[in-house]
């Protein structure tokens, strides 16, 4: 089994702050440490089925245990927190076009949310990112290509200026 | 600007955060004590190189260990055909079961100096968990920091120090004690008759400590106290140590009249020979040794333990009136030191019933075993 561990940890090394951080842009980092924990154990009583590069697998799996193992509520309110620090982390860096594309992003629904992020912050290709979620490339780039859309609407319904006077009243109501 | 270029621009800094390094051993420790669904039929694809730099002279020291002759070399993979065999064009993988780390760590004891010191000194950090919560349940870490110094000479007192370090919820814990509200004290139910109530504080204490030698004796080996100089007479081959051992032997735990097969007891204590006792460099090989031959003991290939250190891993199934659970020992194969012993949940019940499989319920992890001249630091 020692060879088998050895893998299992360069996997985890290779993995973890990538799975981590999807969890956390799901979910928020409330609940992430345990999602994740929890993803690896999975990935190690099943290593003999996961596929190399194992990135895609793990993130499946992470959505999995997020849908299943922690209740819609808890997900909820870690959620709202994490898009909240969102906007209000760098204050020094409030840069006004990384607002409007976050609050544009926090604006969308939970599935368009995601696609975006496999892609723009996970990196993954629509074919990667499409077996994370379930569905065939062809769907994905469809409902990619409406997620993007909706991304650059909300960018423009809400001007730089409103936002920032948002996200000040919202970083008072919360201090 | 391509809209997907901005958000990837706006991805905050935070996502990146490393994770440290208690984490990765508990996670990791927590996937590995798993239970694998073995499909052995099919062949997997190595991605990389099994074995790190480090690690190539253990494949060296273990073709040493049974017995292959491997003159000064430290090119491990010519000389070591105990390891297995590449399969077809993949990197070669070298399997070390627990008897090859065991042997490993019996051929590294050898290259320890006999020690000279007017004290045997080791420094352990503990943990010991326990499971709390109202609204959620989840596991604390009570943990603790012990020095010990033993006295060669009988005329001089042995001393105990210890501190209550504090607990703190157990990594990965942490989320489901912000939601219980983050306390910082809790209450434990006691097995007692009655129903005993334990409170537990999240803050230390002060050292303190005392003597411990009983005349001479400065430990109970299997059952019986002996003397520094007692110690120094243990066998040196496996068979003589494993029977010198078993005279302690009674059918019960060393510490409880809970039934106890041989077996989990020899393991027990020839640890603890490993972990506390000032012995010689002989008496250590002979001791991983008698571990190398008991049945039913696992390799955990590498493991990092809750200090974070990396060893290589051997486990042997426990069961006790309160659960399964598995006895570990970490080890560092290329000095032959004990690292950490430690008892991991797989059907936790008891005191620690709802911990979640591959939970390490305690630990003693050992940061120093040496001889020294310096006086016991008394509080």
């Amino acid at each position: 089994m020692t060879d088998d561990s050895h893998r299992f940890t360069t996997m985890y090394d290779e993995c973890r702050q990538r799975v981590w951080a999807y969890v956390v842009s799901q979910a928020g980092r409330q609940v992430a440490d345990e999602v994740v924990s929890e993803t690896f154990a999975i990935a190690w009583r099943r290593f003999d089925d996961v596929p190399d590069p194992a990135l895609p697998w793990l993130l499946g799996v992470a959505r999995n245990v997020l849908r299943d193992n922690i209740r819609a509520e808890i997900r909820r309110e870690s959620l709202a927190a994490e898009l909240r620090a969102w906007t209000e982390e760098d204050h020094a860096d409030w840069v006004a076009e990384r607002l409007a594309v976050v609050n544009a992003l926090a604006s969308l629904t939970q599935e368009e949310r995601e696609l975006l992020i496999l892609v723009a912050w996970q990196g993954l290709s629509p074919r990667d990112a499409a077996r994370v979620i379930g569905c065939s490339p062809a769907a994905f780039r469809v409902r990619l290509h409406r997620a993007r859309k909706r991304l650059v609407q909300a960018m423009k319904t809400a001007p730089v200026a409103r936002i920032q006077s948002r996200v000040r009243n919202l970083s008072e109501e919360w201090s | 600007m391509n809209p997907m270029e901005q958000l990837r621009k706006a991805r905050p800094a935070h996502l990146d955060t490393p994770v440290d390094e208690g984490t990765r051993a508990a996670e990791l420790n927590y996937a590995m004590a798993q239970f694998r669904q073995a499909k052995p039929a099919r062949a997997r694809k190595i991605a990389k190189p099994v074995w790190g730099l480090g690690l190539a002279g253990v494949a060296a020291a273990t073709a040493v260990a049974v017995g292959v002759t491997a003159t000064g070399g430290t090119t491990p993979a010519p000389s070591a055909p105990a390891v297995a065999a590449p399969q077809g064009e993949q990197q070669p993988a070298v399997k070390l079961s627990a008897k090859q780390v065991l042997l490993v760590a019996a051929e590294s004891s050898l290259k320890a100096k006999a020690g000279s010191g007017a004290y045997w000194h080791i420094v352990t950090s503990s943990g010991n968990a326990q499971q709390v919560g109202t609204k959620v349940q989840y596991t604390v870490n009570s943990l603790g920091r012990s020095e010990t110094w033993i006295a060669r000479s009988p005329k001089v007192d042995s001393w105990w120090v210890s501190q209550n370090l504090g607990t703190k919820p157990a990594p990965g814990s942490e989320a489901a004690w912000k939601q219980d509200g983050s306390p910082t004290t809790w209450t434990v139910k006691v097995a007692k008759r009655g129903g005993g109530k334990l409170l537990i504080d999240s803050k230390g204490g002060k050292p303190f400590g005392n003597p411990i030698n009983v005349g001479d004796k400065i430990a109970d080996l299997a059952g019986t106290n002996v003397s520094f100089a007692e110690l120094q007479t243990l066998p040196t081959t496996a068979a003589a140590l494993k029977a010198r051992l078993m005279q302690g032997y009674a059918g019960h735990g060393t510490e409880s009249d809970e039934p106890q097969d041989a077996d989990a007891w020899l393991f027990q204590v020839t640890s603890g020979v490993l972990s506390d006792m000032p012995v010689k460099p002989a008496v250590r090989a002979a001791a991983y040794k008698v571990l190398a031959g008991l049945d039913g003991v696992r390799s955990l290939g590498e493991v990092t333990d809750a200090l974070g250190r990396k060893g290589q891993g051997i486990g042997r199934a426990e069961s006790w009136p309160n659960g399964q659970y598995e006895r570990q020992l970490i080890i560092d194969p290329e000095t032959g030191l004990l690292l950490t012993d430690q008892i991991v949940a797989v059907h936790a019940g008891g005191q620690w019933a709802g911990a979640k499989p591959g939970t390490v319920v305690n630990y003693n992890a050992i940061t120093k075993a040496e001889w020294t001249n310096n006086k016991p630091v008394k509080p």
